[in-house]
């Protein structure tokens, strides 16, 4: 069976180091951090991928379900199999019931810290936009809801330098910073199968995905 | 001084470019002409769907998303300070927030600082707002509006689950249940039973008043 993997950029550590674990010959397409934010062009880019599967006999998501990102989309002529998690932190912790004691918290793994889209950066063109003081006060706004930064410990990447930018992220903005570790089970899962219909959604082919489909595990 | 129409495209213009300069003496001039209320927080309106648009196509940065929500903000305090707004009765009670284990709350700061310059009192509960929660604030406040916003698919869930808790606790009847925010699509009210869905800011005020005043929709 010739598999593709669509990967969040953001999980390519984790991603990369199960592939390697498993001895997976899997091909992987990437998906740039920065497409989350607008949930239109995720789907469109997803159902990109989608329509150009020739040649493979399934498709695996390593994703969440994004925001709406998902629903909406549709199979070709073969499976899609998605796991059944808001969002790719989700994934990390195995389910969201494992993150929601820490919804007050910002993540980040070292996969966020260098991606496209990532927070210190963002941070560091509105102090050139706007000047310190305006900055600050922009940020706070964003951290508003947080209390503390989480660095998720994957195992997939060294923590040191990580764990030196959160502090200082979590230092300009009055924050705490924690280590919490996580785990690749469900991506493992992901690349291995079975997929269990509780853990992940099978959609099969000339398919589309309704919001009655999306689900998550709990 | 410049015509009404310039100065209104002054004031979209000014906040799509993320110019704070002359926001308020923009403002000023509109009111002197006889700029209603609503006719400057329309022009703001437009500008922050500029600001989005620029930011769907990687111009623009979350940043100035929400520096565009504050100087919306400043325009909107000023206008409530210059027209006296604030000091009138106000024309209904709106509760806002963004439904449980949600956390995205711009859009919803943006449509409460909208909803208040129009004259609304409006109680925002914050984010990651639980069924009870809301459930004791409708009981406390007694709303005629209650907003229930959201940004990830699973607030779908959570805005289901709030009108039910709602329904059972035998205080659905004598108030609006709006649904905003990012998770909202054409398909929600098949899904949930509210009486409307609003998709953007200006929307949720152009519905705020229908239900609330009877006064017709202006968009």
């Amino acid at each position: 069976m010739k598999t593709l993997v669509i990967g969040c950029k953001t999980l390519e550590n984790e991603l990369l180091s199960v592939m390697e674990t498993h001895g997976s010959s899997c091909e992987v397409t990437w998906i740039e951090a920065r497409m989350h934010n607008v949930k239109v062009k995720l789907r469109e880019a997803l159902q990109k991928i989608i329509d150009m599967e020739e040649g493979y006999d399934r498709l695996l998501f390593a994703t969440g379900f994004c925001g709406n990102s998902i629903s909406g989309l549709q199979s070709r002529s073969v499976p899609l199999v998605i796991p059944r998690v808001d969002d790719c932190t989700s994934l990390l912790f195995g389910s969201r019931k494992n993150k929601l004691p820490w919804m007050d918290s910002y993540f980040l793994t070292e996969g966020w810290l260098e991606g496209d889209a990532n927070i210190w950066n963002e941070y560091l063109y509105a102090q050139k936009k706007y000047g310190a003081k305006k900055a600050a006060h922009i940020f706070r706004t964003i951290f508003s809801q947080y209390k503390r930064i989480l660095l998720l410990d994957t195992g997939c990447y060294p923590l040191e330098p990580s764990l030196k930018k959160a502090q200082e992220i979590a230092s300009a903005f009055s924050l705490e910073c924690q280590v919490h570790p996580v785990n690749t089970f469900y991506l493992e899962t992901l690349l291995t199968g079975p997929w269990d219909t509780e853990h992940f959604l099978t959609i099969p082919p000339h398919t589309t995905i309704t919001d009655a489909d999306l689900t998550l595990i709990y | 001084m410049p015509d009404l129409e310039t100065l209104k495209k002054e004031l979209t213009d000014a906040i799509s470019r993320l110019d704070d300069s002359n926001i308020l003496s923009i403002t000023q001039n509109l009111i002197e002409q006889g700029c209603s209320s609503r006719e400057i927080e329309g022009s703001l309106v437009k500008g922050i769907e500029k600001v989005q648009a620029e930011f769907e196509s990687g111009e623009y940065f979350i940043a100035d998303l929400i520096y565009s929500g504050m100087l919306c903000r400043t325009v909107l305090e000023f206008l409530s300070s210059s027209t006296g707004k604030a000091a009138c009765p106000k024309k209904g009670r709106i509760l806002i927030g963004v439904v449980k284990n949600d956390i995205h709350n711009i859009g919803k700061d943006i449509v409460a600082s909208l909803l208040a310059s129009d004259g609304f009192e409006v109680i925002d509960l914050g984010s990651d707002v639980s069924s009870a929660e809301f459930i004791e604030a409708i009981r406390r406040y007694s709303p005629q509006i209650v907003l229930l916003s959201g940004m990830m698919h699973f607030a779908k869930n959570s805005m289901k689950q709030t009108l039910e808790a709602i329904e059972e606790a035998g205080l659905r009847h004598g108030i609006h249940v709006l649904l905003g925010g990012g998770c909202v699509d054409s398909d929600i009210l098949n899904q949930i039973d509210a009486d409307d869905a609003v998709i953007d800011p200006l929307d949720t005020l152009n519905r705020c008043n229908h239900y609330i005043t009877g006064g017709t929709d202006e968009k």
